[in-house]
């Protein structure tokens, strides 16, 4: 890489020189980093580096890291791939997008992009809704989630039957709508319906009749349900019903109790992720037979250490696992499952947020890597262990110490130099760094990493 | 000891790009260029075998190509490569792999190495003929997807583990100096530290022209290729069809689907 910067440029101490930097770089990514912050004849520069070949402004126009400033700028070139290109990126804000449809909204593909993406804005959808008549594109504005009501309603009245599928499922669909899909609909248009957060209640009670699993498998999951209706379903002879219902946020305590005895494993599963079950129901459901709902009880965040203890002695490792990653285990189960047979069970031990530093200790003397990725990344390390694993042939255990919200500046500091150049950019952000620290990466040979660096300056300088 | 070490700098595409004018390859501009990946494995074996040998071992990396492919050959170098040859001119514009590896030859029997390592092929042109056409210009013993290696510095046989179809593995001594080609996950390949790329970028690349191997021309270049690109395009796209209907509904579909093709 030919060298971009003078080698003893110092930190720039205002926007106005970091803009300078950038500039004389000639450097792309850092020119596009900084763009946001400059004004006048320091944009037309960056504008200048920025366009200057066409194969830059394609990179550019398709990275989905470049800032949304800079794309809006992309947007004013008259090039249609340029303009595909910023269609397709998800950066691309609204702005950016009406800009692309002003210059090129004769062409299909365009239009088509447009309707998908993310941040169309729903006066764009609106406008293309009222003048679009190609059928996959008003089926894209159907399903956009920036489509609000009167366009879902216009789209309906437009082409009736046409977008069911989509208006079934989106979120700003109105009762009335949602009534006519049910009426006319199939059982998935209708399961959806009953799933639909505006679905009215008497769609509800009228579902409540239909013989369809789908359809019941979804009311099933409706908290608008009265308990005497859960009550019946929970009667239901098939087990995909029962599963839902199992989830299902209004089920009473009564039938969650009767449900504990089902023999088919997924409905007990369903139960165990539940968060308001009683001690009764965690006892039960701690000897279970099936290994999964004892691991879900193990995780739960209600448990008491008695469960804890005997679930921490279970002869299935995942569930040991589960333990160890339950914020209410005790340090005493903790120093146990530490020697466990399992090195998955003891790296579990290693990420726990209440390992004290004396286990943590003792795990970073083992070879394995998650065992010592957990020990990097744990709050409660010792510093000086960090220190002997910021320098570990693994990748794994060396990023642990750079998301180590407690590892000091010196122990990060020889990190700047990682081989790996996502490490380098990942420690541009980290608060334990000052800004010389981060500015040593400013001609660092990865163009993300040049990119972070002047980005995060600019940031630092937009603020006010 | 030495090791050649053959590499190439790719082109990968985005998925919106154009074809040239003249239909024979993408416009430039929709090409991002780097290190073939095979290549990447062939030097770190050239790296390992250099790092675990009591005797010196030299490692030159030889691309063919013009001035922009140094990037590749200092990513090389700051990988811990020894040094670094780019063959060029432009009337080698068109060659073939079959040409190419008539030029790499004549940098071999220029820099006579023990050994020369190759990817078994090239992510963009996918040929996988360049590193078996030079040990053919060399009449050199040469072995293709090679997925392990034991090779001592000096020693005139080695053992190598060669990967074939339907998951067998074959085991084969060669004679050498011989010609490799590496295949992926022979090894894990390093990450250039900071300091190497830094170093990297102050070391130079030998330049050598056709005159300085001793080939003319004729040699090389698209009327010495014996395989020539007619046309580049994008072939009509196969059938298929979205599923349609609410998640629930495109589920059953699937699930339709599955059965069907497990026959239930």
């Amino acid at each position: 890489m030919p060298m971009l910067f003078p080698p003893d440029i110092c930190l720039p101490e205002t926007a106005d020189a970091l803009i300078n930097c950038a500039i004389s770089s000639g450097d792309l990514h850092s020119a596009a980093a900084v763009y946001e912050l400059a004004e006048g004849e320091q944009k037309q520069q960056l504008s200048d580096i920025l366009c200057k070949e066409r194969r830059n402004t394609l990179l550019l126009a398709r990275w989905e890291h470049t800032p949304a400033a800079v794309l809006q700028m992309l947007a004013e070139i008259e090039d249609e791939t340029i303009r595909l290109r910023l269609d397709k990126n998800p950066s691309s804000r609204a702005g950016t997008l009406n800009t692309i449809y002003k210059k090129g909204g004769h062409d299909r593909q365009l239009i088509s992009l447009l309707t998908q993406h993310a941040h169309s804005s729903s006066t764009l959808l609106n406008s293309l809704a009222m003048s679009e008549d190609d059928i996959p594109i008003l089926k894209s504005i159907a399903a956009h989630p920036n489509t609000d009501a009167n366009t879902l309603n216009r789209l309906e009245q437009r082409y009736p039957d046409m977008f069911d599928n989509e208006l079934a499922v989106h979120a700003e669909t109105p009762p009335e709508l949602l009534e006519k899909l049910y009426q006319r609909g199939n059982c998935f248009i209708r399961s959806a319906v009953v799933t639909h957060i505006r679905c009215p209640q008497f769609l509800l009670d009228l579902a409540f009749n239909e013989t369809d699993i789908n359809i019941l498998r979804h009311l099933a999951a409706n908290p608008r349900l009265s308990p005497e209706k859960l009550a019946i379903l929970a009667q239901h002879d098939d087990v995909s019903v029962l599963r839902t219902l199992a989830g299902n946020p209004s089920l009473s305590k009564e039938l969650a109790n009767q449900m504990i005895h089902n023999s088919t494993n997924i409905v007990r599963r369903a139960l165990a992720s539940r968060t308001d079950l009683t001690d009764e129901n965690l006892q039960q459901l701690a000897n279970d037979e099936d290994h999964w709902v004892r691991q879900r009880v193990a995780r739960h965040p209600q448990l008491d250490e008695m469960l804890l203890n005997k679930l921490a002695q279970d002869q299935n490792d995942e569930v040991r696992r589960a333990v160890t990653r339950n914020p209410l285990t005790s340090i005493d189960i903790l120093r146990r499952l530490s020697v466990d047979n399992s090195v998955w069970v003891r790296a579990g031990v290693a990420y726990q947020k209440n390992t004290p530093a004396d286990v943590l200790g003792m795990l970073s003397a083992e070879d394995d890597v998650d065992v010592l990725s957990g020990v990097a990344s744990n709050a409660n390390t010792p510093q000086a262990i960090l220190i002997r694993l910021s320098g570990s042939q693994q990748t794994d255990i060396r990023r642990g110490v750079i998301i180590n919200p407690k590892a000091e500046r010196d122990t990060l500091l020889p990190l700047l130099e990682d081989p790996y150049y996502l490490h380098r950019l990942m420690l541009v952000s980290n608060p334990s760094l000052n800004d010389h620290d981060r500015w040593s990466l400013h001609d660092d040979p990865d163009l993300s990493v040049r990119f972070m660096v002047f980005k995060w300056f600019t940031q630092k300088y937009l603020q006010p | 000891m030495k090791i050649l070490v053959a590499v190439k700098e790719v082109a990968a595409l985005d998925e919106d790009f154009e074809i040239r004018d003249d239909q024979l390859d993408v416009d430039e501009d929709f090409l991002l260029y780097d290190l073939n990946e095979w290549d990447d494995f062939s030097l770190e074996e050239a790296m390992v075998i250099k790092e675990s040998s009591d005797t010196e071992v030299e490692v030159v990396v030889v691309s063919v190509g013009p001035e922009r492919v140094d990037d590749v050959l200092r990513k090389c170098l700051a990988k811990g490569a020894d040094r670094a040859i780019r063959v060029w001119d432009d009337a080698m514009e068109g060659s073939d792999s079959v040409t190419i590896g008539r030029i790499l030859s004549a940098v071999v029997e220029k820099e006579k190495p023990d050994m020369v390592f190759a990817g078994v092929q090239s992510s963009d042109e996918a040929a996988g003929s360049t590193g078996i056409s030079l040990a053919a210009s060399l009449n050199w013993p040469h072995a293709a997807v090679v997925a392990g290696l034991e090779y001592q510095p000096g020693s005139n046989k080695a053992k190598i583990t060669r990967e074939l179809e339907g998951g067998l593995s074959q085991e084969v001594e060669i004679d050498c100096p011989s010609v490799l080609t590496i295949q992926l996950g022979i090894n894990t390949p390093r990450y250039a530290s900071l300091r190497g790329i830094k170093q990297a970028a102050a070391k130079p690349v030998d330049e050598i022209s056709l005159s300085d191997l001793g080939l003319s021309e004729s040699d090389v270049g698209v009327d010495a290729a014996l395989s020539r690109v007619r046309r580049m395009y994008i072939p009509e796209k196969g059938m298929a069809s979205m599923i349609e209907g609410t998640p629930a509904e495109q589920a059953a579909k699937l699930a339709e689907i599955i059965r069907e093709f497990k026959g239930e």
